[in-house]
């Protein structure tokens, strides 16, 4: 079966996979809990629940389609929450400056991290391991314990409902769409590809490699910005511990919707059914009564599956 | 040569060698033989798959001819011509024999490179005209990859100039080497040319993407009527453009990687190695097209170790030692002996081991 495009045969296999597990996964937990789980309310929290993880995601897609990826998205989004919240409340910006000063936040730290890696070619996994690190100790030394109660009208981003929805899922529908055409259409985007196939054929076919690779690593930050400022508006605080762990919930998504850490693979469509299926499985969870810590079990668990249905599908294509 | 050790290692009756000495020196591959010869008179039967004439002959003692998936042919070695084997392999007759020299020396001069110096290349010297194939000759590590390189911005430029069509070029990237009209097939294909899990139709489009882009957006049949008009004007043995290239023979491979940079069509085409681990089919194919290619006005720059190649394509050959041109030789004048000698002498001048 290697008779495809790359992009069709991950678009129909993948994809397929995980709508069939969602419909499944779906399925079992109508039976079992008629009571609590088809309701309009649990379906608004399941998609409230993919806001952070899916904005996040499409960033991440892309950085992995180009064989990079990004660790420190959790302290960005905490910093860039901080920052956000810090300008609404302290320094009186109005909503909007004060949210896009977070999403500018989060592009300069995005920018640190695509430089470390761009152009002190430091390993990725090191480089923003490091900076998750940094960024995280820099935020405490900003704000200790966060701020609360930010006031100042900040709150609309976060708290606007729209067909019974929170903002937040409304804000990623539009992230995820926008880029699901970046990704699938432009020939900006379509470098990820042939920079995560084989950097230095890409470099010699006239792809400026270092440069489109750091953008992708703002873009990431410009998410991670968004994300957090947009966490802080609907708690109306931001919180210093905010997206503790989210670099391994969105990596698990991305990867189960189709990207390998070779790079060179992977949608955006791809991305958004892996957060919608880790949305679903974490519901059923919570639904099911099932002791948290077993929950982070399972995430690790599909994390492994979905890497190890990768390197099956690699090694099955080769043979 | 630990693979085979492992393989030796174990009792056995037979033993399947495929393509042994792709990646040994002559050295190591004269001792696989000496090797091979011992097995087999200790009654132990040696399937040696190659694609080289020379070895082929020299080890075996019957010869199987497979082309796409069926056998063509079985001969005792004492008993066939090469020029038999190649027509079972290839289903035709081929020839390789020196196409008729034009001197094409009043043509216009389309690169001139003037005492280059990067990494590993130390002033070298050469004017490329219209319509001509220059070969660059020359022992492994002689620089000549790397003048490539240079030329085509892969590679830092430390002095010295490149001049196309007499205005001067500092590349400083491939982009830049590109927009002003030259194409580079690279030494390795696996490494700097192909993306060997993407299909046929993605890896010709990767340097021509500009071409398909209408504001920004990608025209997916753009790329494919290219992808096969090309497997078509090249024959490229391909079920379809759709296949991922790492399906490909290394022949049809090297095809996609030419059609790769054809798609941007080229003044100056250069070629680093341009038949490295292809069939003998897709060989003279290649060579037909590259001759094609001069004779439409395109200026070649040909790098080949492989010296029968360098004496089948070439109009003119600059032998390189040491990161510069040592020589030059009309192709009608040229032997391997006297390309040999002048590489091999230069390199000994400035003490180096070659």
């Amino acid at each position: 079966m290697t008779n495809r495009s790359i992009l069709s045969r991950i678009a129909t296999d993948r994809s397929l996979l995980l709508i069939g597990l969602i419909a499944f996964l779906v399925f079992v937990m109508t039976v079992a809990r008629p009571g609590t789980f088809p309701t309009t309310g649990n379906a608004a929290v399941v998609l409230l629940d993919t806001a952070q993880t899916g904005i996040l995601a499409c960033g991440m897609m892309v950085l992995m389609i180009s064989g990079v990826f990004d660790l420190s998205i959790g302290g960005i989004l905490a910093f860039s929450g901080i920052i956000a919240a810090l300008c609404a409340k302290v320094l009186g910006f109005p909503p909007l400056p004060a949210f896009l000063a977070g999403c500018m936040w989060g592009v300069f730290l995005g920018a640190i991290n695509g430089v470390l890696v761009t152009r002190f070619k430091i390993n990725a996994l090191i480089a923003t391991l490091a900076t998750l690190s940094i960024y995280r100790g820099g935020l405490q030394l900003v704000s200790g314990s966060g701020v609360t109660n930010i006031g100042n009208g900040y709150t609309v981003f976060g708290q606007t409902q729209i067909l019974g929805i929170y903002s937040p899922f409304w804000f990623m529908a539009v992230v995820v769409v926008v880029f699901w055409f970046l990704v699938g259409q432009t020939r900006y985007f379509r470098q990820a590809y042939y920079i995560g196939g084989n950097a230095r054929a890409a470099k010699l076919s006239g792809i400026n490699v270092d440069r489109t690779v750091f953008s992708f690593f703002l873009i990431m930050g410009f998410l991670a910005g968004m994300a957090g400022a947009l966490l802080a508006s609907r708690l109306n605080t931001a919180v210093v511990l905010a997206g503790q762990g989210v670099e391994l919930k969105v990596i698990t998504a991305v990867v189960l919707g189709g990207a390998s850490l070779a790079g060179g693979m992977g949608t955006i469509h791809g991305a958004f059914l892996g957060v919608l299926f880790m949305a679903l499985l974490q519901n059923a969870m919570i639904i099911a009564g099932i002791n948290p810590f077993w929950q982070l079990i399972v995430v690790g668990f599909v994390l492994l599956a979905s890497v190890g249905l990768d390197q099956f599908a690699r090694s099955n294509s080769r043979a | 040569m630990v693979e085979i050790a492992k393989g030796l290692s174990h009792e056995l009756k037979l033993i399947i060698l495929d393509e042994p000495t792709s990646s040994l020196t002559i050295g190591e591959a004269r001792h696989l033989f000496r090797v091979i010869r011992r097995l087999a008179s200790q009654n132990i039967s040696v399937v040696y798959v190659s694609h080289r004439m020379a070895e082929i002959f020299e080890i075996s003692d019957r010869i199987t001819v497979l082309r796409d998936g069926c056998v063509t042919g079985v001969r005792k070695t004492s008993e066939v011509s090469a020029g038999e084997l190649i027509s079972l392999m290839v289903g035709r007759e081929l020839s390789f024999e020196p196409d008729v020299r034009r001197a094409a020396k009043d043509a216009k001069v389309a690169l001139e490179v003037k005492d280059l110096e990067a990494e590993r290349v130390a002033g070298a010297n050469f004017k490329l005209r219209y319509g001509e194939i220059l070969c660059l000759a020359g022992l492994l590590g002689a620089g000549r990859t790397e003048t490539c390189e240079a030329i085509f911005g892969a590679r830092p430029i430390t002095s010295g100039s490149i001049a196309v069509d007499g205005r001067e070029l500092y590349p400083k990237s491939p982009a830049d080497s590109m927009a002003a009209g030259i194409s580079m097939l690279p030494e390795d294909r696996k490494d700097g040319g192909l993306f060997m899990d993407f299909t046929v139709a993605e890896n010709m489009a990767a340097a021509t993407l500009e071409a398909y882009t209408r504001k920004g957006l990608l025209s997916t049949a753009d790329m494919q009527a290219m992808a096969r008009r090309y497997v078509e004007a090249l024959r490229i043995a391909t079920p379809s453009i759709d296949r991922e290239v790492r399906n490909l023979s290394g022949g049809n491979q090297q095809k996609v990687l030419l059609a790769k940079w054809l798609a941007r069509e080229p003044r100056i085409l250069i070629v680093d190695e341009p038949t490295r681990g292809v069939d003998v089919g897709s060989k003279a194919d290649i060579y037909r097209i590259l001759r094609d290619l001069a004779e439409q006005g395109l200026a070649l720059l040909v790098v080949s170790s492989d010296l029968p190649e360098v004496l089948a394509l070439a109009h003119r050959i600059a032998v390189m030692a040491d990161g510069r041109i040592v020589g030059e030789l009309d192709a009608a004048e040229a032997t391997e002996i006297g390309i040999l000698e002048l590489a091999a002498s230069s390199a000994g001048i400035t003490g180096k081991a070659a």
